[in-house]
């Protein structure tokens, strides 16, 4: 009887839970704007400071970083390999502004879905903004004070205002 | 008893991980006693836990090792060290003598000069190749320079040329 109770439970249980999660229902996600991710700085700011081969730019890590700066999204094996302009190289391409903003914004969907609605008043909430400023353990350890150019390049980005000077002083005054 | 508590001391100690990764490394060239030419091309820091920086700079067939190629250093806060690489094309930095503050690379620093984190320069002085890009926290030039040309995850190994311009 017991057995016969269980099962029916079980049946009653799958039952209901296929009702409330259709197959084809998706959850969107108010993400930053994708646009001033590739053209005011961000992304550059990002993939210098985090996405070196030795750190982000690794396809193994939460949160991968594509550019020219370290790893390269070459689909079509054009032979893009690391190296910006300036040295040689080919400098970021969209569809690598286009996966790093995919791996960011992905990483934590829900927080930054409500990190965004709220005006970006509250950026800590992210992860990698407390990583970046040390608050929770990194191994590359506290890179950015909150308020300089580096943090407000993110924070500023997730507001919804994007300081694309600070984006840019942050990518040529830091190492 | 004894026995039990040496053998978990004994496992407690191993890092399953880092010997993987020195296994991957290989074992020594016969050829080659252990000492400051062997392994070259190799990252240097898997196992020199006391070097800051390792690495091996060849010409540019890639696999010539470069002697005598000077490497400067330059780190976040402007600290600045030299190394010249042996006949092995290796060089290394101990942390004694040097402990960079990360990352090593390019950038304007306050005076609004140019700083490029590491500069290899030839024999010949015109021959110089710089970084642009950064050392985020691995001292190991083969943890990132690896392999035998540039590929999307890897910029090859760093040479000079021994073309005089």
């Amino acid at each position: 009887m017991k057995r016969f109770i269980g099962g029916a439970l079980a049946v009653a249980i799958t039952a209901i839970a296929c009702q409330l999660a259709p197959a084809n229902e998706r959850t969107g996600i108010d993400a930053p704007n994708l646009v001033e991710f590739e053209t005011f700085g961000v992304g550059d700011y990002l993939d210098h400071r985090c996405g070196s081969l030795d750190c982000h730019g690794q396809s193994t890590r939460n949160l991968t970083m594509w550019g020219c700066f370290g790893l390269r999204l070459d689909p079509d094996e054009t032979g893009l390999a690391p190296g910006c302009r300036a040295s040689g190289g080919v400098n970021t391409q969209t569809n690598e502004y286009e996966a790093s903003y995919r791996s960011l914004v992905g990483l934590e969907p829900a927080v930054m879905s409500a990190v965004v609605a709220g005006g970006g008043a509250h950026p800590e909430l992210l992860t990698f903004i407390r990583k970046a400023r040390g608050w929770d353990a990194h191994k590359g350890g506290a890179l950015v004070t909150p308020g300089d150019d580096q943090d407000t390049c993110m924070t500023s980005w997730l507001a919804g205002a994007t300081d694309s000077a600070a984006c840019q002083r942050a990518t040529t005054e830091t190492p | 008893m004894k026995r039990v508590i040496v053998w978990l001391a004994l496992i407690a100690c191993a890092d399953p991980v880092h010997d993987a990764i020195v296994s991957s490394l290989g074992a020594e060239d016969p050829n080659v006693p252990q000492g400051e030419l062997h392994r070259p091309g190799q990252p240097c820091l898997t196992c020199h836990d006391n070097f800051s920086i390792g690495g091996t700079i060849y010409t540019d067939d890639l696999v010539t090792p470069f002697s005598g190629a000077s490497v400067t250093l330059v780190d976040a806060v402007g600290s600045q060290t030299m190394a010249t690489t042996n006949s092995a094309g290796n060089f290394y930095i101990r942390k004694s003598d040097w402990t960079p503050t990360f990352p090593i690379g390019a950038y304007t620093n306050s005076d609004g000069n140019n700083v490029v984190g590491i500069t290899v320069v030839g024999t010949d002085p015109s021959n110089v190749a710089q970084m642009v890009t950064h050392i985020g926290r691995d001292g190991s030039c083969a943890s990132c320079h690896f392999g035998s040309a540039g590929s999307t995850v890897s910029p090859g190994p760093v040479y000079i040329t021994t073309v005089t311009p």
